[in-house]
């Protein structure tokens, strides 16, 4: 009886970076599960699964600030869009902060998901030229 | 004289004639308390652009969490209200309007605000939420909420330093800023009511 009670799931949630306007954040998420946010810093949060609290994503915040000054023109490069590369240049811009024992273990989880996960960078903030 | 009669053309809009089920119906405002005084009460819109992009992928707890934390109901899937409506009279959800906490700036960066000095964050301790698990009852289900989380609701403010004169005098108010965004997050382990490092993550507490 157990298995007639699991339903297919119809649309079911595909893996894919989503920036989200409001908040300024750019939101990578491995499974649509419950889950909590840790914040590491001003730029990264990583986001672990409720039930036995592993990374399965990770939140970079003030990505339409950072875009805007430091990534945009190098997005023409196709090898930009990959989101390790993102994450590398944030790593860039903290400087020595990442000597942090616990930062750089962050950054280190949210480069593996990337990278395992092969995320790329297609939704991209929305700016006006002045 | 017989004028060439055209006959004219239908098409078959697929989906067109169809309401979008009342879970994605995505409420546009939210009763909670000022960011002044946790005696008054503000609405605040809800940034349902992000959300809708969320579903877009499939991506449903955003929503859910928004129904059952930030808005405090049961999220209108079919037979939903059947299963738990009566669960919740005795012991309702815990909402937005049952925050207990409110901070001010969030420290980085937000848009074109460089160190996120007119967001709020609303502080409240849910007790359950809902997640998508289909079955043959109902398509999600209610689950506990580990005593070691805390849920924060963000807002940033339309008018930071108070409303102009003009609008402050007008009868209808309107609302005062849009609800971000919103997330459960550790609790501090010394005061198991507040997010951890809640002293350090924001710029000052308002109430």
């Amino acid at each position: 009886m157990r298995d007639l009670d699991k339903m297919v799931v119809v649309g079911s949630y595909k893996p894919s970076a989503i920036y989200f306007q409001e908040s300024d954040c750019l939101e990578y998420v491995r499974h649509d599960v419950p889950n909590l946010y840790r914040r590491i810093d001003e730029f990264l949060t990583l986001i672990l699964s409720m039930e036995d609290r592993e990374p399965i994503g990770f939140s970079l915040k003030g990505f339409r600030n950072f875009y805007i000054r430091k990534y945009a023109e190098k997005l023409q490069g196709p090898e930009f869009r990959n989101l390790v590369r993102l994450i590398e240049e944030i790593v860039g811009e903290l400087g020595d902060d990442i000597f942090d024992d616990n930062k750089r273990i962050a950054y280190r989880q949210a480069i593996e998901i990337a990278k395992d996960d092969e995320v790329q960078l297609n939704d991209l903030p929305q700016y006006n030229c002045a | 004289m017989d004028l060439p009669r055209t006959s004219p053309r239908f098409e078959v809009i697929h989906g067109g004639g169809l309401r979008a089920p009342a879970w994605r119906d995505i409420p546009s405002t939210v009763l909670a308390r000022s960011v002044t005084s946790r005696e008054l009460a503000a609405f605040y819109r809800v940034a349902q652009a992000d959300v809708q992009k969320a579903l877009e992928a499939n991506r449903r707890q955003p929503l859910l969490d928004l129904w059952s934390s930030v808005l405090g109901e049961i999220p209108p899937f079919p037979n939903a209200q059947e299963k738990w409506g009566t669960t919740m009279k005795v012991s309702p959800l815990v909402a937005m309007a049952d925050a207990h906490a409110c901070f001010r700036g969030l420290k980085r960066p937000m848009g074109n605000d460089d160190r996120g000095y007119d967001c709020y964050a609303f502080v409240s301790k849910p007790t359950r939420r809902f997640v998508y698990e289909p079955s043959m009852a109902c398509c999600i289900k209610l689950v506990d909420v580990p005593a070691d989380l805390v849920h924060i609701t963000y807002v940033r403010c339309d008018f930071p330093l108070g409303r102009p004169p003009r609008i402050e005098d007008a009868e209808t108010a309107g609302n005062l800023g849009i609800v971000t965004h919103w997330h459960f997050v550790e609790a501090d382990q010394s005061e198991p009511n507040l997010p951890v490092d809640h002293k350090n993550r924001y710029r000052q507490r308002i109430w």
